[in-house]
């Protein structure tokens, strides 16, 4: 009993490790390759990797990061839940009512093919220069994919729900809460991982039309001034920003979904437990 | 002797209700149902009328495709009927009846996952207006009388199939509903974890006093719980035959399958389900 357990840790560890270093091979070489070949070539485009790192501290870190940072990610994350609060909501609505469903669809096919960035204009002339336009675009941004996919996830609970809710007299509050929001959990949390990346792309967007301080404008900024190795601290920031977003996001919708039981239903691979 | 009008006389007005004892609980009255299909209407019930009485097991069976769901959704008030009624407990069906409770075939669909067992049980309770500790206290009692004693605080994915349909058997119990209807509530489930589920049936019936109706595939199933079989026609359906099954009970998986009768019965339903023509071929 005991021997295998033994041995089967570390070859899991063991099995874990090669798999990550497999995944590290590539962009390692691939920094390298830039740094030796940016090293030698010495255009003024492409800085060094150095350069860029120095360029990174000065620029967000300290008060960089207090004036640049802190706006654009307060920006982003009052429109990513004002996003939310609307979208889920009406969704929800929306996927219950099929009158509804039916007289929306076709405005929300419109917005939805319309990209959020292409009514930026829009938002520049009617809310002006500042964070409300960009708090306003992200609000759209996010609000009408996050609204379309809960209607569609609340329009596929499966109808045996529907008749156990029926059958048992279940309260519309209790059906809400109990039944049709965790059911629907699995699409709403898939479309809030996308809008948010979306809400990031936004941010930065709506920063370099109309802002003067944030990500966005700092990095626009740094190019039209030839500070390229500014610039590139501002494209390294904004990537692992959607980076580290994701891998939060992912981790909680994980956590959720595990307690809620509905793993199983998204991945196939399993062997959770 | 007859099992079934010898339990109606012994719980006189044990129902509480202002309906007279003797009137069966449900009266399915001429029902019809037609789905409409591309090419004209498609008829899968035409005509289908029976009795169910009070605290009676009853089955319906038929062949592939006879509307034997149609007509249990359309008791449970989920579908309405193109034509006819339903009369439960006296009244006109619209709409699922508050006295009612159902079992589905696929447990793993009609089980909340984000919800313990527990919750399961106790959320129709809570909406049916019991406190939260009356919700509890019925739905622990319910989940004991299907031997899911202890399992309350499990998610229903961590227990097998068959626990997870006695779950779902608790949650209907534990409404105290009159009329519990069943939809091949066994059909998901291996054989042997079958029979135990087929034995829990009966035993619920005598405690809480609960009216049964079960729409099955299988034969044995359907004479070995049963009190009548009705068997319904190929599509479009009317009732071709109502076998009543004089078995003595307790019923046992072994005495009562091994009894020359039951094989008898047997015989007859099913040579009314593989040839409706035959009228039952050792009828009577």
């Amino acid at each position: 009993m005991k021997a295998p357990a033994k041995t089967r840790l570390p070859a899991r560890v063991a099995g874990r490790a090669s798999k990550v270093a497999w995944e590290l091979i590539l962009p390692v070489a691939l920094l390298l390759g830039y740094q030796l070949w940016s090293a030698s070539a010495d255009n003024p485009y492409f800085p060094t990797l150095s350069e860029i790192a120095v360029a990174f501290r000065e620029n967000w870190m300290g008060q960089g990061f207090e004036r640049n940072v802190v706006p654009s990610l307060s920006n982003l994350f009052r429109g990513y839940g004002l996003g939310l609060l609307v979208g889920i909501p009406i969704g929800v609505a929306i996927g219950r009512l099929l009158v509804l469903r039916r007289a929306f669809g076709p405005i929300f096919a419109f917005l939805l093919a319309v990209p959020p960035v292409a009514i930026l204009p829009l938002f520049l002339l009617v809310l002006g220069v500042g964070p409300q336009m960009q708090i306003g675009v992200i609000v759209l941004a996010v609000s009408v994919y996050v609204l379309i996919a809960t209607a569609d996830g609340v329009g596929a609970i499966s109808p045996a729900l529907g008749d156990i809710e029926d059958v048992y007299g279940i309260g519309p509050l209790r059906r809400l809460f109990l039944i049709t929001l965790p059911a629907a959990s699995p699409h709403i949390l898939a479309a809030a991982r996308v809008a948010l990346s979306l809400a990031v792309l936004v941010m930065v967007v709506s920063e370099m039309v109309g802002a003067s301080r944030g990500i966005g404008a700092v990095t626009l900024l740094a190019q039209q001034s030839f500070a390229y190795s500014q610039m590139w601290a501002g494209m390294v920031l904004v990537a692992i920003l959607g980076i580290g977003l994701n891998l939060i996001f992912g981790w909680g919708e994980k956590q959720m979904l595990r307690r809620a039981g509905l793993e199983t239903q998204l991945s196939t691979a399993g062997g959770g437990n | 002797m007859n099992p079934v009008q010898d339990r109606t006389l012994e719980t006189p007005g044990k129902s509480g209700t202002s309906s007279p004892e003797g009137q069966p609980l449900v009266v399915v009255d001429n029902l019809h149902k037609s789905y409409e299909v591309s090419g004209g209407p498609n008829i899968a019930v035409a005509g289908v009328g029976f009795d169910v009485r009070r605290e009676e097991v009853v089955s319906i069976v038929g062949p592939s495709g006879a509307g034997k769901t149609t007509v249990l959704r359309i008791i449970a008030g989920l579908l309405e009927p193109t034509q006819g009624q339903v009369l439960f407990d006296g009244r006109p069906v619209a709409g699922p009846p508050p006295d009612l409770a159902v079992v589905f075939q696929d447990y793993s669909r009609s089980l909340l996952p984000w919800l313990t067992v527990l919750g399961n049980v106790t959320l129709p309770l809570r909406s049916k207006g019991l406190s939260r500790q009356e919700a509890r206290a019925t739905a622990l009692e319910a989940l004991a009388s299907v031997g899911l004693a202890g399992k309350e605080k499990l998610r229903p994915w961590q227990l097998s199939g068959g626990m997870q349909q006695r779950v779902a058997i608790a949650r209907a119990i534990a409404y105290q509903p009159k009329l519990l209807l069943m939809d091949e509530p066994f059909a998901s489930v291996d054989a042997q974890t079958r029979m135990d589920l087929e034995d829990l049936v009966l035993p619920l019936r005598d405690r809480f006093k609960v009216t049964v109706v079960i729409v099955t595939h299988d034969i044995d199933e359907a004479i070995y719980l049963s009190d009548r079989v009705i068997v319904l026609t190929p599509p479009p359906s009317i009732v071709n035959k109502i076998v009543p099954i004089d078995l003595p009970t307790p019923r046992t998986q072994f005495e009562t399958k091994e009894d020359p009768e039951f094989a008898r019965l047997r015989h007859q339903v099913l040579s009314l389900v593989r040839r409706p023509d035959s009228k039952g071929a050792s009828n009577e």
